[in-house]
């Protein structure tokens, strides 16, 4: 039998022991919450990793895709120019027939001025789509033109082919700027804006030399040893300098030549080596020529 | 009363030699009140230790309401009633030699009874049934009124008055038939 001291001794011992036991319980439950909460965020991790890990694989295809519809809004201008285009399109399936002008003259290191205008009538079978485009560029660059694209494309989704024909008639004495260009743009319906395909084939159309303005028809010049190239601008009689001479204008008209009689004038605070003004007869306007550089 | 409480507060507080104080004054009374209900002394060590380790570990609140000694004989007096139901089936399979250390027992009445006609009503009450056993000891050896020893024994007061009577009538059978005087007692 113990006595009083005894069992408050083996009463300590043994609620000694029923702590201790219970820390280590605690310390083992921390232990295995805190293995458990790592495992559950290893395990997020790997899930999460599973999951993005397709989805980035398939972010090179969706850029792609993007950057082929942003190559298809892209224009490529060949030139420096200013371009006004209108475009009225009638679409059909069976017969269609094609009429186009096109007035182009080309200036070199200067600005280069186009207008095209195209219409494109079709018998069909009701379906009729009307397209107006505009546009300005300023510089050799390739331009960007989203909305003007946009709006060919509702164009092409509605028309199954169209087929513009446009021949450049240059004005030229000699004939060395002929100029024939050919675009081709062909559409196809699709859901997505940026899987659009589309061609155009433009062939130059003939425009007659008499409906080409004078400073067209007559695009070269030449004075003693010198030759000039029509700007195809005009110039304000205040940028007039001293009169120069009379000269002889050739034209050509394939293979027909025209002449015409014109004055030469000098240009203020420009030499006659660089530029000058000429007026033709039976004309008021004086036109910019610059001259040809070899 | 009011000290042990202190005490037990003392050891809730910290000190350890609050529940020692304690330990050292009612660990002979109940042991001798265990034992006259389990009937074993082992098994009473067994019991009195469980106590006091519930106290020290779980440190339950203790209730002003009743006197401490009253509150720990309680705590006390269940667990022996769960020991008895958790042990009593597996114990009875051993021989009593095992468990009956009667040298143990009669040193610890000489050394808490003190006088020889306390050992002497102690061991006439060992043989009454164990609520006449308590209702007795509780009374006459620990001082406790109708009231605090119907809060230990989970009774009603006119329960235990009643307990009082039976087991007084039990108690002056049995020393009569030792050759003992009721009256003297």
């Amino acid at each position: 039998m113990k006595t009083s001291k005894e069992m408050a001794d083996s009463v300590f011992q043994i609620r000694d022991a029923l702590i201790d036991k219970r820390k280590k319980r605690i310390i083992l439950a921390r232990k295995a919450v805190t293995a458990a909460a790592a495992a559950c965020v290893m395990g997020g991790i790997f899930l999460g990793v599973r999951h993005i890990a397709p989805e980035r694989n398939k972010r090179p295809d969706i850029s792609l895709a993007e950057d082929t519809s942003v190559s298809e809004i892209t224009t490529t201008s060949p030139a420096s120019h200013t371009d006004t285009a209108a475009v009225k399109t009638t679409s059909g399936k069976d017969e269609r027939t094609t009429e186009s002008k096109t007035y182009t003259s080309i200036r070199e290191n200067t600005s280069v001025t186009s207008a095209v205008t195209t219409e494109i009538a079709e018998e069909n079978d009701g379906a009729d789509t009307e397209v107006s485009a505009e546009r300005t560029d300023d510089t050799n660059d390739v331009r960007t033109r989203p909305a003007a694209t946009s709006q060919t494309r509702i164009t092409v989704t509605e028309v199954t082919k169209t087929t513009a024909v446009v021949t450049f008639a240059p004005t030229s004495e000699t004939g060395s700027h002929n100029d024939t260009s050919e675009q081709s743009v062909t559409g196809a319906s699709h859901d997505h804006p940026s899987t659009n395909e589309t061609q155009v084939n433009v062939t130059p159309a003939s425009v007659s030399w008499e409906d080409l303005p004078v400073e067209k028809q007559y695009s070269e010049a030449f004075i003693e040893d010198r030759k000039y190239i029509s700007a195809e601008k005009e110039v304000p009689e205040d940028m007039l300098g001293d009169y120069i001479d009379e000269i002889e204008m050739t034209g050509y008209d394939n293979e027909t030549e025209h002449n015409c009689k014109a004055k030469a004038y000098r240009l203020k605070d420009c030499p006659e080596s660089e530029a000058i003004a000429i007026r033709f007869e039976d004309s008021d306007k004086y036109y910019f020529y610059v001259i040809e550089k070899e | 009363m009011g000290n042990d409480a202190d005490r037990y507060r003392r050891f809730l507080d910290g000190d350890d030699n609050g529940l020692r104080e304690i330990i050292d004054i009612y660990y002979n009374g109940l042991t001798l009140y265990i034992c006259g209900i389990v009937k074993d002394i082992s098994e009473t060590e067994d019991i009195v230790q469980e106590t006091f380790v519930k106290i020290a570990v779980k440190k339950p609140k203790f209730d002003p309401k009743a006197s401490f000694k009253t509150w720990l004989f309680t705590i006390a007096r269940n667990i022996a009633y769960n020991y008895v139901k958790r042990y009593r089936s597996r114990m009875s399979d051993q021989p009593i030699e095992d468990h009956i250390t009667l040298s143990d027992g009669t040193d610890l009445e000489k050394e808490y009874l003190k006088t020889q006609r306390n050992i002497d009503l102690h061991e006439a009450m060992k043989k009454l049934n164990p609520d006449y056993f308590q209702v007795l000891y509780l009374m006459y050896f620990e001082d406790l009124d109708t009231e605090a020893i119907a809060s230990i024994m989970h009774r009603s007061k006119r329960q235990i008055g009643d307990l009082v009577y039976r087991s007084k009538k039990s108690l002056k059978s049995i020393l009569e038939k030792a050759g003992f005087q009721y009256e003297d007692f």
